[in-house]
């Protein structure tokens, strides 16, 4: 099976959209230096920028991070199959609103999980 | 008359902040507004020395706020417009000298008089920032495609937003060149990142230069590119539609083409 993109966190579709097309662009900007045989020094600066300001919005330091990575990881994968149990947390801000932006890889639903919710 | 209160921020210093100033005050001016341009950088003032009025000083911001004159004892009026007045800073002075709620009160007397009032911040997030942020309405927040000033332009926004005060985007000293080589980031990459809207965009100018160095602000000079682009910002606070088409810096021979086309 096709690992699939699966999102969580507030947000409204302008802000979905604007996730997919930063996406399709980053990809782009990548192709685009590595054809050329240099990494676009913009490229650093921007990829730079979002990971420091990921931490400076939500006050978190990158231990704490980490452990918030953590134990999202454990909470989603009680419930769906992860893919090499990667995450990545965004914080995103639009016109409107501030969103924290959950992405990760998953390959399919834990069968598990109905039924310890059963037992429950 | 009820005038709006403009903070011009950043967060870090030397982005242009005071530039901007003088310039959209001059802007603003020269299309017929009554315009108040103040300096809350108490101690470091500057906005005297690009207006050129730096000997005319007499009363001061806080001369004004601690009643020792009446406002209008304080104003100086520009060299090239009637329109155009400067509050100057105090450059003995601490910051810690006025609080935001004196600075709040002034300025809510003043906007009776005006129809804009540009407020100058100083650099940072303390006590000079909460003075200069305290009576604004709306924010314009000055930066440049650099790491060190889109992170702290960050900042600043986070604390406006805790405010409610509204914030717009002016990216400063972009070069053309360097951001086709894909050296420097794109305006499009910094309002990406930053999530506010873009109220205008100014290229590197050696004009700028210049002009500080006469006292005269650009946008007197009609030849100089960063004059126009001021005097577009200016169109868009008065509330205005134009079209930021200064973006428009042509990547490829296609986005000239269709420009050319587009002109034609």
């Amino acid at each position: 099976m096709r690992p699939r993109r699966a999102k969580a966190g507030l947000m409204k579709e302008n802000l979905l959209y604007n996730v997919k097309r930063e996406q399709v662009s980053k990809v782009f900007q990548e192709l685009t230096s590595r054809f050329f045989g240099k990494r676009l020094s913009k490229v650093t600066a921007k990829n730079r920028l979002q990971m420091v300001l990921v931490q400076d919005r939500s006050g978190l330091s990158s231990m704490e991070m980490e452990m918030f990575k953590k134990d999202l990881l454990e909470v989603i994968s009680r419930y769906f199959l992860i893919e090499n149990k990667h995450l990545e947390v965004d914080w995103k801000r639009s016109e409107y609103e501030t969103a924290l932006v959950i992405n990760t890889p998953v390959t399919g639903r834990l069968k598990v999980a109905s039924k310890r919710a059963a037992a429950c | 008359m009820t005038g709006k209160a403009i903070v011009i921020t950043s967060g870090k210093g030397g982005v242009g902040k005071t530039t901007a100033t003088a310039n959209l005050g001059a802007a603003l001016a020269l299309k017929g507004k009554r315009v108040l341009i103040i300096d809350a950088d108490i101690g470091l003032r500057n906005l005297d020395v690009i207006m050129g009025l730096e000997n005319r000083i007499v009363f001061n911001v806080v001369d004004v706020i601690k009643g020792v004159c009446r406002p209008q004892q304080a104003l100086i009026k520009s060299k090239r417009s009637n329109n155009l007045f400067l509050l100057p800073a105090s450059q003995t002075d601490d910051k810690e000298v006025v609080s935001p709620a004196e600075m709040a009160e002034m300025i809510k007397q003043l906007k009776t008089e005006f129809h804009f009032i540009l407020i100058d911040s100083p650099a940072g997030i303390e006590q000079g920032f909460r003075n200069a942020c305290a009576g604004a309405d709306e924010a314009v927040i000055v930066t440049t495609p650099e790491v060190a000033a889109i992170r702290d332009a960050d900042r600043v926004i986070g604390l406006l937003a805790a405010q409610s005060i509204e914030a717009n985007l002016v990216i400063n000293r972009v070069d053309r060149d360097m951001v086709r080589r894909g050296d420097m980031l794109s305006p499009q990459d910094v309002i990406d990142i930053l999530g506010i809207p873009q109220i205008g965009l100014i290229f590197r100018d050696n004009d700028i230069v210049v002009s500080a160095n006469n006292g005269e602000p650009v946008v007197y000079n009609p030849r100089s590119k960063a004059g126009t682009s001021f005097m577009r910002i200016a169109e868009r606070l008065i509330g205005n539609e134009v079209p930021l088409d200064e973006t428009d810096y042509g990547t490829s021979i296609w986005a000239r083409l269709g420009r050319r086309l587009r002109a034609a």
